[in-house]
Parts: structure tokens; sequence; C-alpha cells
């Protein structure tokens, strides 16, 4: 469950950053460019996907989803006391956006995914 | 109500939640203790020891005991000690009352047999003899019986109630127009803006679960709700829902007793041949129909590990030990029925997920809490620029917020400290520990009459607090069975429910000194009667 819940925190947080308002609150300087957002949206979703497929895998479907639903209850949870008291404490996952996708002030280029 | 379909989903929102709002929370704070009910029960019953015998050992115990005791039972019913929900081994017998009185009143003969229940300790066979207690059982039946109520009555009340709560959820869902942009927003600090964040924000990531209680409690009460589909396919008369209730929960290979004795086999030896085909500690439950009786049936049952709760049974011969055969609840037309109820009750569940059982459920109890103290919040401004101060129905909805939200939690803690200091020998005790809960909670409703509002919400959590962690303490004194004690034996019953309480208390003390703060930046001529001084969601 704990790996379930790595993957389903890692997954809502890179979400959490394609909503420009806690995007913002991790790094007031910069503004994500539509490739960052393509990116986190891409890693997002693949990591809810893979905490879906690993839990359905580990526990069978009903128990499976029923595990989900508490694991995304909890890291949702987590993230919003992270935005709420210490939005900077998100970065640790947007800095896999911030060296793959780069933000607006330093180049669009170098995006390659 | 306003134009516009989304304005009258928030009208409906609004009003469907406020009218039972309180009620709800209620339901949902008991209901939710229930997920540690065995647990509870064992604090409350501090007689009981954990137990290390055998499967064996505690079998031939109980069938000595019930053999000198109830040899002439109808039937009777072991549960050794196997795991988290039977962590003591008890013995339950059923007689039938007299003949007389039992044609005297009638129908239903399930309604007139004695049920006579006792913990047994499986070195000596004897009764272990506990103090009068509801224990965590009580409690937890609270949310759906609400305790004084005749079982039709509360089931129609709860009924109904849920169904509001099920139109505020869906209505609420509508109305919530930045559903995903907010997903992950809570925004301390802004007053209203605060509450309403904390309100959506929480109900948006348990929504699965919310919603899942709030349908799942209705099914369990849809043979009330929806009573023609028995009176359709049985008729109307008195006992078709007892027919009804025999035909569904029909077993295989019952019999009527033959009258003639003859002596039960030993009953370790079947739940040897039960524990070889299923694994050890897999048995559950032993039952003995007819005991004594040439045709005693002997069921032992093993429990399947998921969320129907199926279970599986081997039928043996109790004259002579020969397995009759094999077979399984399950079927497919009650398989909706009992997964969307094994997923209400989260019997199935391990550690964790009991645990996040558990916090949704608190989350579920805020989201409520936070939606009634919203009520009077989004109306203050208005209601306090009134010349003869707000409305009376204002002045209701707030009395009964802080006595229901910051009263009922001292009402619990009553009833656990009721279970520690009431006398053993008083008569009815497991009734004046129930009493205590409704008497708590019916002055903390009250106590608002007397002291502005913002005091009251202030001095109630302050109760609260005190009382949470004063239970510890009058745990130690009347069980000498202290915190430390506890984790150096290992006793996770009673750590975990000490280090629980502890934490509650903590929480309640950091809300009352949060308020207390908030109550003196309020600029002195704000601070009159029925000024709000109404946390902001940071607190909660």
């Amino acid at each position: 469950m704990l790996v379930s819940f790595v993957f389903a925190y890692f997954g809502f947080a890179a979400l959490s950053l394609t909503k420009a308002r806690h995007y913002q609150q991790v790094w007031p300087q910069r503004s994500a460019t539509p490739q960052t957002l393509y990116l986190l949206k891409t890693v997002g979703w693949f990591f809810i996907v893979i905490a879906t497929v690993y839990l359905i895998q580990l526990r069978g479907l009903g128990l499976g989803l029923t595990d989900l639903f508490a694991v995304f209850s909890l890291a949702a949870l987590v993230l919003i006391l992270q935005f709420s008291y210490a939005p900077r404490s998100v970065a640790a996952i947007g800095l896999v956006a911030r060296l793959r996708g780069q933000s607006a002030p330093v180049s669009t280029s170098t995006s390659h995914l | 109500m306003k134009n516009g379909f989304r304005q009258s989903m928030a009208w409906l929102h609004t009003w469907t939640g406020l009218v039972v709002g309180w009620i709800l929370f209620f339901v949902f704070a008991t209901g939710n203790l229930g997920r540690f009910d065995t647990e509870i029960d064992r604090w409350m019953k501090p007689e009981l020891r954990p137990e290390t015998a055998s499967l064996a050992q505690s079998v031939e115990a109980a069938q000595q005991r019930l053999q000198s005791r109830a040899a002439n039972a109808e039937s009777w019913t072991i549960w050794p000690a196997t795991n988290r929900d039977y962590p003591n081994l008890r013995v339950r017998w059923e007689q039938p009352v007299t003949q007389a009185s039992a044609e005297h009143s009638g129908r239903t003969q399930n309604q007139n047999r004695k049920r006579t229940e006792e913990y047994l300790d499986p070195e000596t066979a004897k009764p272990v003899e506990t103090r009068a207690t509801g224990g965590g059982q009580l409690l937890y039946k609270m949310h759906y019986e609400l305790h004084y109520l005749p079982r039709t009555v509360s089931d129609w009340l709860i009924g109904i109630c849920s169904m509001f709560m099920l139109v505020a959820i869906i209505s609420g869902i509508i109305t919530h127009k930045k559903i995903f942009a907010d997903f992950f927003t809570f925004r301390p600090g802004k007053g209203q803006r605060s509450w309403l964040d904390l309100h959506a924000a929480l109900a948006t990531i348990v929504l699965p679960f919310f919603l899942m209680m709030t349908y799942s409690g209705l099914v369990f009460l849809v043979l009330t709700l929806f009573p023609g589909n028995v009176a359709a396919n049985y008729g109307l008369g008195d006992d078709t829902r007892t027919t009804y209730n025999d035909e569904l929960n029909a077993t295989p290979y019952e019999a009527e007793r033959a009258d003639q004795a003859a002596p039960l086999v030993n009953l370790s030896s079947l739940t040897a041949i039960a524990e070889q085909k299923w694994g050890a500690g897999q048995v559950r439950t032993i039952e003995v129909e007819n005991p004594g009786d040439s045709n005693a049936r002997v069921r032992v049952t093993h429990l399947l590990d998921d969320t129907s709760r199926t279970n599986q049974e081997l039928v043996f011969d109790g004259a002579n030990g020969a397995l009759m055969g094999e077979f399984s609840n399950q079927s497919n037309a009650r398989g909706f029925y009992d997964h969307l109820l094994g997923l209400h009750r989260g019997l199935f569940a391990g550690w964790v997920l009991r645990w996040l059982y558990f916090l949704s459920g608190i989350a579920g109890a805020i989201i409520i809490a936070s939606g009634l103290v919203l009520w009077v919040v989004k109306r203050n401004p208005k209601q306090l620029k009134q010349a003869d101060g707000p409305d009376f129905g204002h002045r209701l909805v707030e009395a009964l917020n802080v006595g229901t939200i910051a009263g009922l939690p001292i009402a619990v803690a009553a009833y656990f400290l009721a279970n520690r200091l009431l006398p053993l020998d008083l008569a009815g005790r497991g009734n004046w520990e129930a009493n205590s809960f409704f008497i708590v909670w019916l002055l903390a409703l009250l106590y608002p009459i007397v002291r502005p509002v913002g005091r009251a919400w202030i001095e109630q959590f302050w109760v609260a607090a005190a009382a949470f962690l004063l239970l510890p303490i009058v745990n130690a004194l009347t069980t000498g069975r202290h915190l430390l004690h506890s984790l150096q034996v290992h006793d996770w019953i009673f750590a975990g429910f000490d280090l629980t309480v502890i934490v509650a208390g903590l929480l309640f003390a950091w809300i009352a000194i949060h308020l207390s703060r908030r109550a003196q930046q309020v600029p002195a001529p704000a601070r009159r009667r029925n000024a709000s001084h109404l946390p902001s969601a940071q607190e909660v």
C-alpha cells in the first residue's frame, strides 16, 4: 500500500502543478510553458495509472479499487496540506518537470519529450 | 428558490444539508468509532485478557462448558479467538422459551428464543465475568439505532436523513463549479472562503468514500424503505417477512430433532479436519444444531477474505462425525447487496485500510460540520447588523452547531469515563453508560443558551480536551494498565486507545487555543453577545 501511495502522490503532485495557482505557489517567478504542462500531465496520469494497475494486480479488482480510493484520498490530503502551509515542499516532484520541461524564462527549445 | 440550474442546486444543497446535518454528524461520528468496535470492546471489558490458547484447546473448553451448562439447548455457537474480530473465546446458546408462552405470543419462533452468551477462559473452561457494558458495539449501533428509538422509527429516520444526504452530495457536486481547478486548494485564514475551501476540498478528495457510505447505508435499509418488494412476492400477511427471511437465509442440511439421545462427537476433531482443508487459523465459528441428539449437525465456518464476507461451511453429522457436505452462502442474487454492505462495514480491512477508513470518516464528519458552520458564517454579516440581534433561527443553528460539533466529542468521552467510573454492581450499569452519553450531549446542547456562542465554542472544546486527556489517567487509576505498561507488554489495544484519545484531546485543546486567540483579536465593539467568533477554517 505504501508503494501505491508513493505512485498516487507523485501522480497527484504532477497533476496539481498543471494548475496555474499551484505552479505559482511553488515557483512564484515563473509560469509554465505548454511543454511543461504537457509533461506534467503525462507524468501525472502515468503515475495514477501505475498506482491503479499495481493495486488491482496486487489485491484483485474489488479490494484493489477500495484500497485505491483510500490511497488517493490520503495522497490528495497530503498535497492540500503542503500547498496550504508549505508550498515549496512540493518542489521535489516539480524538479523533474524543471529538469526536463524547463520553464519560460530559461528556454523553451530544450524540451524533448 | 433562485433561477438557474446551479443556483437551484446550491439552494437544494444548503437546505437539505442543514435540516439533517446534526443527525448526520452524529451518525458519522458514532459510526466511525465503529471502525474500532472490537478494540473499544476490549478496552471497555478490561477483564478480558489476550489469548494464546490453541484452537483445539479453545474448542474443547467450549464444548466442556456448553455440555455442562446448556446440554439441552437448541443450538450452540462457538467463536474461538482467531483474529481481530474475535479476540476472545466466546460461546452462545439458544434455548426456546417455555411452550406455553411461545404459543401465547404466537407466530415467529425466532423471537421466542433465549440467547445467552459467555466469554470463556480456555485454560479452565470457566466463564470470565465482565462488567456490564454496551461496549464498542453499542456505540457503533447508535449510528443506526439512535439508541432510544424502536427500530421501525430509527430505520425510517436514518433512511430519510441518508436520502437527504445523498441529495446534498449530488447537488453539492453540481454546485461545485471548480471541482478540478480547486482540487488541491485550501486557503486558510480567510474566513468564509476558508470554510468553503475546507468543505469542498475534503468532500472532493473523499467523495468516493462519502458517496459509497451514503448509498450503501441506504441499501442496508432497502427492505424498510421499499416494503413493496417483499409484499409483491410474498403477500401482505404478518409473517411474510419471516418467510422471506427464512428463505433468504436458508441453509442446506438442516435437520429436525430426532429426540433420540446421542453423544456429540469431539468438536476439536472436526475443526482439525477443517484446518487441514483451509489452513491453520482459518476456522471462524463452530455451530452446533440439536446438540446431544442423534440428528445433531455441526457447521464449521470459514470466512473468505473479501468484501462480501462470504462464509464457507463444512457440515458434519454431530453424532458420528461424518462429513456431510460443503457449501458456501455466496449467490449472485445476494452478491451486489453483500458487497455493498461489506464495503460499508469494512470488516475485511486490514490495519492500514482500517485507519484510512477511520480518517475518511473523520473527514466526513468535518465536511458535515464545516457545512453547518458555513451556513452561519455566510449569514453572519447581515444577521449581526440587525438592531435587535440575529434571528431566532440563526441563533438556533449556532447553538445546535456548538452543542453537536463540540458537544458530541464530550459525550463520547463521557461514555468511556462512565465505563471506568460507574460502580460495578450498579443496576442497569450498561444502560447508564449510554445514558451518560446522552445526558452529557443534552447538557452540551443547552449550554449555548446560557453562554455567548463564541465563548461556548471555546469552553466546550476545552471540556472535550480535558475529558479526553483524563481518560488515560482514569484508566490507569482504575485498571492499573497505564500507557507505559501497555507499551511494555505490547498490548496494542490499550496502548492504541490511550494514544488515540491523547491525540484527540490535544487536537481539541489546539482548537480551543486557536479560537481564544482569534476571539482576542476581534475588535472590542464586535465582541458583543452573539457576535461571530467562529473559527477560521484552519483550526479544524
